[in-house]
């Protein structure tokens, strides 16, 4: 397991190698945090903070999150409640 | 039982032992904040959790029932058992779990021991969406149209209602948290369907009564994260995030503050939060969440409990809402006016799950990497 | 956690919904001069029924370790006993009265789960124990 870490970098985690995820409780692992002056700044932070961390050994909501971070819109800001939503259902149509 | 029920002046009076009631990332995360602030912790874990590291942090930690959460964390008995055998000062319930549970905060206090958190009466009002809504109207917080009152049972007059607030609309449980117990009409077309009708899927006995409000599909989830210290001395504050990323209903990304839209329209909400959390009497850190649509707050709910996604907040406004919460607690008033509060720079928080193979199978493959 | 009331119901009723969840039939509680049994229906006939705390213990061919069956603190003997203390090993028999986990002055006794040898104790008498912590060991009789 690989987490990053820098300047404007933050991650709140209790997982470390080789930890059991329990299937009693939620599945929230840890949380990764940014913090740049400009939200386009923090995009890019996020973006190699994303690429930065490994998990191994189980499968998670990493690549999901790099896509959106690579996604336009996203980018652009002022996306609403549905957008994941609509998002998903598109690229499985495609 | 006179001796350990202290009376609520003496309770004030502050604690030097904090029981952790939670899990996970946030257990940690109180536990460096208490540590922070010199206080010895105490840590409950299920039998599920022995495995974890963190315990080890804790001054104190105490295995406190099986693996399943109603038998551990969700078990009010066995969480005050821990607290009274290693004479805790206070509790803190994260988030989820008993955080929001107005019997335990209650049962916690009754013991002589201080909830970090709000009363048990704020947490029951807010938690009824009615009751909560009729607060915040009179406090001057926008709300969402809607009746201000239970829906009525019969099909014909739920449509009557949805037709004057507007389409589309969202029919919610006046208990429901977040995206639980939430049913989501475009139409009326969509509405006049009987299987998917408001009155059959959110008919369950313990979701009675029904809250409507108004939505589009242009809306945007704004959570008002907020804190104030209502003692001696009252202080507030509060700052903005955006928790638009939802994914079933549940939040992926959030970020503050919210983008596109200007400080001075989130100005006056941010007063009018402030004046609702002192008209109710409200204690240590609590969420408004609104909708936001074509330069309108709506309000939808408050959680009386720390957000997941508080590090935002944190990050934007420097302020260690976790310490806050905890010194609001002890009758300590907050170091920071609204006025000073300050949001600088952006930031985002990515919830990163492990996914369930069978839900993930959703997902299309090429989003692997 | 001195001085609790047994004539307050509510304390009663904490306690016994503790001893429900923590999958316990029954306790008995010394007070001075007043006892006072609580014992947990569960469905069938009520009474006084034994304690199974083998349940929540890891159980191998060898040892069995006892598990406490609720937090609390841990009693070897029992605190009023005049009776020494037993030496170790010991033979023990299926439902005999081994230890206690003490809360307040509430007594649960850990009775034996199993004929064998009571060998060691693990929990250090007067510790606080959590729930499933092993609190002895009782082996298989030579």
């Amino acid at each position: 397991m690989t987490l990053p870490s820098g300047p404007g970098i933050r991650v709140d985690t209790h997982v470390h190698a080789g930890y059991k995820v329990s299937p009693y409780y939620d599945s929230l692992i840890g949380k990764l945090i940014v913090h740049a002056p400009s939200r386009a700044e923090a995009i890019t932070v996020m973006r190699a903070a994303l690429a930065e961390t490994e998990i191994e050994g189980i499968s998670t909501n990493l690549p999901l999150l790099c896509m959106l971070f690579d996604d336009e819109g996203f980018a652009a800001g002022g996306t609403d409640i549905h957008y994941l939503e609509k998002w998903l259902k598109q690229r499985s149509a495609s | 039982m006179t001796d350990i029920r202290k009376t609520s002046a003496e309770r004030k009076s502050g604690f030097d032992t904090v029981l952790i009631a939670n899990r996970g990332e946030i257990a940690l995360r109180i536990l460096r904040a208490c540590k922070d602030l010199g206080l010895k912790t105490i840590m409950v874990c299920s039998q599920a959790d022995r495995q974890a590291s963190y315990g080890a942090l804790a001054d104190t930690s105490l295995c406190i029932g099986p693996a399943s959460a109603g038998k551990s964390y969700l078990n009010k008995d066995a969480v005050l058992l821990a607290a009274r055998l290693t004479g805790a000062g206070a509790v803190h319930p994260g988030y989820g779990f008993l955080s929001e549970n107005a019997a335990f905060s209650e049962a916690v206090e009754e013991a002589g021991m201080v909830f970090i958190g709000p009363t048990a009466q704020s947490i029951a009002n807010m938690g009824d969406k009615i009751a909560a809504k009729s607060a915040m109207i009179a406090a001057g917080v926008p709300c969402v149209p809607g009746p201000d009152s239970e829906l009525p049972d019969d099909h014909a007059s739920v449509e009557a209602i949805a037709s004057k607030v507007g389409y589309p609309v969202i029919v919610k449980a006046a208990g429901g948290g977040g995206g639980v117990a939430c049913a989501w009409f475009p139409t009326p077309a969509s509405c006049m369907n009987r299987s998917r009708s408001p009155v059959k899927r959110l008919g369950r006995p313990s979701e009675s009564q029904r809250f409507t409000w108004k939505s589009s599909s242009s809306t945007r989830a704004i959570s008002k994260s907020r804190y104030s210290a209502t003692c001696m001395e009252t202080r507030s504050g509060s700052a903005t995030s955006d928790c638009s990323m939802q994914r079933r209903h549940q939040k992926v990304i959030e970020e503050a503050p919210a983008p596109g839209i200007a400080p001075d329209i989130i100005g006056p909400v941010a007063q009018a939060c402030v004046k609702a959390c002192l008209q109710i009497g409200y204690r240590g850190v609590g969420t408004f969440e609104f909708l936001y649509e074509d330069g309108g707050f709506y309000f939808i709910e408050m959680n009386t409990r720390l957000q997941v996604e508080h590090p935002v907040t944190e990050m934007t406004s420097g302020i260690d809402i976790v310490q806050a919460q905890i010194k609001a607690a002890q009758g300590i008033p907050l170091d920071v006016d609204q006025n000073d509060i300050k949001e600088n720079g952006h930031s985002f928080e990515c919830r990163i799950n492990a996914e369930d193979p069978r839900r993930s199978s959703r997902l299309p493959a090429r989003l692997r990497r | 956690m001195s001085g609790v009331d047994f004539s307050d119901p509510a304390v009663i009723a904490s306690l016994a919904a503790a001893l429900e969840a923590a999958g316990v039939d029954g306790i008995d509680i010394e007070q001075g001069t007043h006892k006072v049994r609580i014992v947990v229906e569960r469905g069938g006939p009520g009474g006084v029924s034994q304690v199974d705390a083998s349940q929540p213990a890891p159980a191998t061919a060898e040892a069995c370790f006892v598990a406490a069956p609720i937090a609390g603190f841990f009693c070897s003997g029992h605190p009023a006993s005049v009776v020494p203390p037993f030496q170790l090993p010991r033979e023990v028999v299926s439902g005999d009265t081994l230890a206690f986990v003490r809360i307040g002055p509430v007594l649960l006794p850990v009775r034996a789960p199993k004929t064998g040898v009571l060998t060691r104790f693990v929990a250090e008498n007067g510790s606080l124990v959590g729930y499933g912590d092993p609190l002895f060991a009782i082996e298989p009789s030579p």
